[in-house]
């Protein structure tokens, strides 16, 4: 295939690629390279380097409530994940499959939390669930309790939420990997015989498992860097990672120890994608 | 497997996950000094009195900047990237796009951080340059990848007959390659700025009294002060998306015969 007409030059491909590639690695490639010096209790100055310790990771692999933050990161991260996915499929399913217009305004509808900004969405459910909320107000109304309930604050009141944010990120790869799934082989299971949960089980869940896959670990990474909604949903001792790091620059004023969480958290997402990654591998050699 | 069912359970959700929006309309009307429900009363009293709040202006008005700047910038750098990386081969598919990529991959409260880091250990001060620097780099991902995909539907053909009939590189572009990518070009930037426009965890530790955005701004609120008036202030920041999204559809609509 001749290109010549149209061709770039050597010249020209850098030229096009130097701005971008300017401000990524100013804007990107050394404060990331500072973060990590920083987790080494190495603070560059613009000649001044000070000397490197590990003291920061041996801080945080040896107190058992940092190792805590971690493991309720990690648990919400697949709590979030695996609800988002059972309560996501059907409406994926339903999209791809159904030929209503409507569908068109429903993949609008999943996308407004990310469009109206964390902070819309968190005070939406802090008015829903806090004590002088909606959900106590019906029920007090109702005579349903005396006593306003304590919604808000702790787990539950996270975890809806944050299934709420991220619910997009998981209908959309399902409804994709749904429709490359021919109905007709749906159809011929409940010919031989198969009942409706049996072809579910066998023919559409198998079918499906890359698109949830790759809906569960965007769905995880988002849960792991959240914080403005764990942070305000969540109330007083309900720490995640992201509300440590925040916690160290705002209140301990310790910076490189924010900066070695900050690390471990870089880590613990690249060993989830690396992770998914061998996963589907093996998944598309049997 | 009957669609029906599925249908209704889908609108039911659909109604759940629009709900927490609603109740912040309803309470932003509020005119009480705190928030609860039901509501006391309907006024536009804190959507007046938000006007006077000079925090909030200011932090409007940067947030008009950053966002406008950022997304602007984004794709000055991001579509000529772009062309260079539709051409395909190796090296561009595998290093040098996923290079440009990366900043997704990081939490953006991590990214905030480095940032805050990088700009001390340069000794620069905080300001709305160093602001619009990050947000910049969480723009370019978003409109690299839109503007790739225009570019890979693009037949071939069309910018090499631009150039066989006479038009010099930049004539092509501007004539025939912008506007084969127009559409997708505008909802890239647009979704930049609605990505700048609401984001905290990127500017959460690089903003200071004199750069403060708005979300930042409300954030401080909901921590602080939880009255009505955060609800208004997000309502009409939420408004301001609208429009804006909606003026990127019309602008960015493409008539294809």
């Amino acid at each position: 295939m001749t290109r010549s007409s149209t061709d770039l030059g050597q010249l020209a491909r850098i030229v096009l690629l130097l701005p971008a590639t300017i401000i990524v690695v100013v804007g990107y490639v050394l404060p990331s390279l500072v973060l990590a010096a920083l987790s080494f209790g190495i603070v560059p100055g613009v000649w001044v380097f000070s000397e490197a310790t590990t003291s920061h990771y041996m801080r945080l692999l040896g107190d058992i409530y940092y190792l805590r933050v971690v493991g309720y990161t990690l648990f919400l991260g697949i709590v979030v994940s695996v609800l988002t996915a059972v309560l996501a499929f059907p409406v994926g399913y339903y999209l791809a499959r159904s030929r209503s217009r409507l569908t068109s305004l429903y993949a609008v509808l999943t996308f407004t939390p990310l469009a109206v900004g964390m902070n819309m969405v968190t005070l939406g459910w802090m008015i829903i669930l806090g004590k002088t909320g909606f959900i106590n107000a019906l029920l007090l109304q109702t005579g349903a309790i005396n006593d306003p309930l304590q919604l808000l604050y702790g787990w539950g009141a996270v975890i809806v939420a944050m299934v709420h944010v991220v619910f997009t990120f998981m209908v959309l790869p399902i409804e994709a990997v749904v429709r490359q799934i021919d109905p007709s082989l749906e159809k011929a299971a409940r010919i031989l015989g198969a009942g409706p949960i049996r072809t579910f089980i066998e023919v559409v869940l198998p079918l499906s498992l890359p698109g949830i896959a790759a809906g569960f670990l965007i769905v995880f990474l988002q849960v792991c860097g959240a914080f403005v909604l764990p942070l305000l949903l969540g109330g007083q001792g309900f720490t995640l990672m992201p509300i440590a790091i925040w916690e160290q620059i705002t209140v301990s004023f310790d910076r490189s120890f924010a900066a070695t969480l900050s690390v471990a958290l870089i880590l613990i997402s690249i060993v989830v994608m690396l992770l998914q990654m061998r996963i589907m591998r093996e998944k598309s050699l049997v | 497997m009957s669609l029906r069912y599925l249908s209704i359970y889908s609108a039911v959700l659909g109604i759940v996950f629009v709900f927490p929006l609603l109740i912040v309309v309803a309470v932003s009307l509020d005119p009480g000094d705190y928030i609860r429900f039901p509501v006391s009363g309907y006024s536009p009293r804190w959507y007046i009195e938000m006007w006077s709040n000079q925090t909030i202006l200011l932090a409007l008005k940067n947030s008009l900047i950053v966002g406008v700047t950022s997304s602007l910038i984004g794709a000055l750098v991001a579509v000529p990237a772009a062309l260079v990386i539709a051409r395909g081969g190796r090296f561009l598919e595998g290093v040098v796009y996923p290079f440009f990529l990366s900043s997704f991959t990081i939490p953006w409260l991590v990214y905030g951080l480095a940032l805050l880091f990088f700009w001390g250990a340069a000794g620069l001060d905080l300001s709305l340059t160093t602001l619009i620097v990050g947000h910049t780099v969480i723009a370019i991902p978003y409109i690299l990848r839109v503007t790739l995909a225009e570019l890979r539907g693009m037949p071939p053909n069309l910018a090499r007959a631009a150039r066989i009939c006479g038009a010099s590189p930049l004539q092509a572009f501007f004539s025939v390659t912008l506007p084969y990518i127009r559409s997708g070009l505008v909802a890239g930037v647009s979704f930049a700025f609605v990505v700048s426009f609401t984001n905290i965890p990127v500017s959460l530790f690089i903003t200071t009294a004199d750069n403060i955005t708005l979300p930042i701004a409300i954030f401080n609120y909901m921590v602080n002060n939880f009255e009505p008036m955060v609800a208004a202030i997000s309502v009409v920041q939420v408004a301001m998306i609208g429009i804006i999204l909606l003026t990127a559809r019309k602008v960015g609509r493409v008539e294809r015969s």
